[in-house]
């Protein structure tokens, strides 16, 4: 998933690996060096104290038995030397040599010379140092070469475990500040991470707004949206005011003219057009006052409004005494308008209760979506004379008007058909089964099945 | 039968009033919530019409106040706003049916007569107590299937003693059931009325369908036949 955190969780700990690698390169590199150059202290200071043991007479070279330096007079030593020159070749050899001799390397006069890279017949690998030497005797000068040589070995554990070390203590630490960033991280990103669960809430509608105490980069956004959701909250409420204070005023007057009294010529005209004039407004403030899906809605309980509607319906026709079943779960949720639903389900009931022989019956239920919300389905049904074939096709139609199509389904479908289209849900009519298996012969009832997503 | 009509829209109330007045009922007509919910307090009423969208108090707010009083007369919502959650309220309100804007003249005497009967208790529209019927909706009375002429005021006075049978009314209840706020208002009219609704009724004097309770009023005798 394409997700904030992930992405500077990602380029944290990339830049942290290039620090870390960078720094642990160039530290490993300056302590090679001082190793080196420490162990080439050793051998300079071993060829002086050794030239320091050497005499020269009759141009014949003379090194004590007894050196100052013990490791070389060992027998298994890592310390080895040798004088030799052009000449004569191996002048001299240290006793922990053992009669073996030092591969040869070059020499400058009166400089030394390095080498860490000499093979020695399958020994174990050297450290070595040459210094020329030209001895002023009295027959002339005598030119060697004094060279002393050290297993490495010595000086490459020291920074294996060195190395060994250090890479320990790179990894805690490297862990150390991942850990240390990824706190500071989810520190920083916090205020991101709550409107996100703030969102969810208001989507939910257990929340209204979005809180007040978000920091400076984020505040702008929540108080936009803030103000957004006051902006629609107001918007639909005044859609709603404005088309009901004109469906007042238009009424009122069509009442008026509706009950005054005309003569024998033109009643008939007046009141086919005073009905016509009344039909369309119906429709138009009916279709634009359905709300519709809203972005940020809270749920509405089903079972209670829809309560309050049968009620209301029994009232009405409490002449028909009808048996009305309701099933509907407490938890039963409705995204959408108030309005809307009473709109809907009133209209569908009252036409069940209209056309109902003894019982109508209504279900609502919950079913998941891929999204937060739930679908609503919706069954209502009676034991009536049920709707022909042909008809209900007609009914389900787009855009096709049912005033006198329908008997008694008038308006009131047309409204449901309206509701259902905003909320991009499903209508359906089928006959009633359960009236059909039981009772009656002459109707075949009706249900409506309506799903909202 | 005394109506009571809420309606803010002076000409729709006048046009109302006319309607019901020409139906032989008495009328009284309030312009505001207030004033209907007074009237609806202290006037004796049968039937009342409230307009929803009302100034000063709401229509919704009239009906619980005057169903919070225990005045249980059939109320009538007029409402332009053809929403559910309107008609709903209402209904919960304690308000008894509902009527949308603009209605046909027709269609609101037809409530009318059906939210009375069913206050008294009536199936349909006819109102029989022994030998003597009355079609309360042709307003034609029938004494022992016979029909009998009778005057607008002997009907209203009639029908309000048969739909109340059994009980008491004095000379008051009669007189504010059966005039006008500003009509002359004698109650010896109504000795005068009894008197010819006997007549009427009773021309052999063997029926005796009116008694008269001394000091405290009139009672129609004969019980109400069952369904």
């Amino acid at each position: 998933m394409y997700s904030l955190r992930r992405r500077l969780l990602l380029s944290a700990t990339l830049v942290l690996l290039v620090f870390l690698g960078v720094m642990s390169l160039a530290l490993n590199r300056a302590f090679e060096n001082s190793v080196l150059s420490n162990a080439q202290d050793t051998l300079r200071s071993q060829v002086l104290l050794l030239m320091s043991n050497v005499d020269v007479t009759d141009n014949v070279m003379i090194v004590p038995e007894v050196l100052t330096e013990s490791r070389l007079a060992q027998m298994d030593s890592n310390l080895f030397a040798q004088i030799s020159n052009s000449e004569k070749g191996v002048l001299w050899r240290s006793p922990s040599l053992l009669e073996e001799t030092l591969p040869l390397m070059s020499s400058v006069l009166g400089e030394y010379r390095f080498r860490d890279d000499l093979d020695w017949d399958g020994k174990p690998k050297i450290i070595s140092i040459t210094l020329g030497i030209e001895w002023e005797t009295e027959q002339g000068d005598l030119p060697f070469t004094v060279q002393v040589a050290e297993y490495s070995a010595a000086y490459t554990q020291r920074l294996a475990r060195y190395q060994r070390q250090f890479g320990l203590w790179l990894v805690i630490l490297g862990s150390v500040l991942l850990v240390l960033l990824l706190v500071l991280l989810s520190w920083a990103i916090k205020p991101l991470v709550k409107v996100t669960k703030q969102v969810g809430e208001i989507e939910q509608g257990t929340r209204q707004r979005f809180d007040e105490d978000y920091p400076r980069e984020v505040s702008r956004l929540t108080q936009n949206l803030n103000q957004l959701l006051n902006f629609e909250e107001q918007r639909i409420n005044q859609q709603k005011e404005v088309l009901g204070n004109l469906a007042h005023s238009l009424k009122t007057p069509i009442a008026v003219l509706r009950g005054l009294q005309y003569n024998d010529t033109n009643k008939a005209t007046a009141q086919e057009q005073l009905s016509s004039m009344q039909t369309i407004i119906d429709y138009q403030l009916q279709s634009a006052s359905a709300v519709g899906r809203r972005r940020f809605s809270k749920p509405i309980e089903v079972k209670e409004i829809t309560q309050t509607i049968i009620n209301s319906l029994n009232k009405l026709h409490a002449a028909k005494g009808l048996n009305v079943v309701m099933n509907i779960d407490d938890n039963v949720k409705f995204y959408g308008d108030k309005g809307d639903w009473m709109e809907l389900v009133g209209n569908l009931l009252d036409n069940a209760f209209k056309w109902a022989e003894s019982s109508v019956s209504i279900s609502v239920t919950n079913s998941e979506l891929p999204s937060y919300r739930l679908a609503v389905n919706l069954f209502v049904s009676d034991d009536g004379v049920g709707i022909d074939d042909s008809l209900k096709s007609t009914i389900l139609q787009r855009g096709v008007r049912l005033d006198s199509q329908t008997p008694g389904h008038g308006l009131g479908l047309h409204i449901v058909k309206g509701i259902v289209e905003a909320y991009n849900g499903t209508l359906d009519i089928s006959d009633n089964i359960d009236a059909v298996n039981t009772q009656n012969d002459s109707g075949k009832g009706t249900r409506f099945i309506v799903s909202l997503n | 039968m005394r109506i009571l009509i809420i309606e803010d829209e002076l000409s729709l109330q006048q046009q109302l009033a006319d309607t019901l007045r020409a139906q032989d009922y008495v009328v009284d007509v309030a312009s505001d919530g207030e004033e209907g919910l007074y009237f609806g307090q202290e006037y004796p009423i049968d039937l009342a019409i409230v307009d929803l969208g009302l100034p000063k108090l709401d229509g919704v707010e009239v009906i619980k106040r005057l169903r919070q009083d225990d005045f249980s007369y059939p109320i009538l919502i007029l409402t332009a706003r053809n929403r559910w959650q309107e008609k709903v309220e209402g209904l919960e309100a304690g308000a008894d049916d509902y009527l949308t804007k603009p209605f046909h003249p027709e269609e609101l005497s037809a409530r009318i007569k059906v939210l009375l009967r069913r206050s008294v208790g009536l199936a349909d529209s006819r109102l029989v107590c022994g030998p003597v019927k009355i079609d309360t909706s042709s307003k034609q009375v029938f004494l022992s299937e016979e029909p009998i002429t009778i005057t607008a005021y002997e009907y209203r006075l009639l029908s309000y003693l048969m739909m109340h049978t059994g009980k008491v009314l004095s000379k008051r209840e009669l007189v504010d059931h059966i005039y006008e706020e500003d009509d002359e208002r004698d109650s010896n009219t109504i000795e005068v009325f009894i008197r010819r609704l006997r007549k009427k009724l009773d021309p052999d004097g063997e029926l005796n369908p009116i008694e008269t309770q001394r000091g405290r009023g009139y009672r129609f005798r004969i019980p109400r036949d069952s369904a």
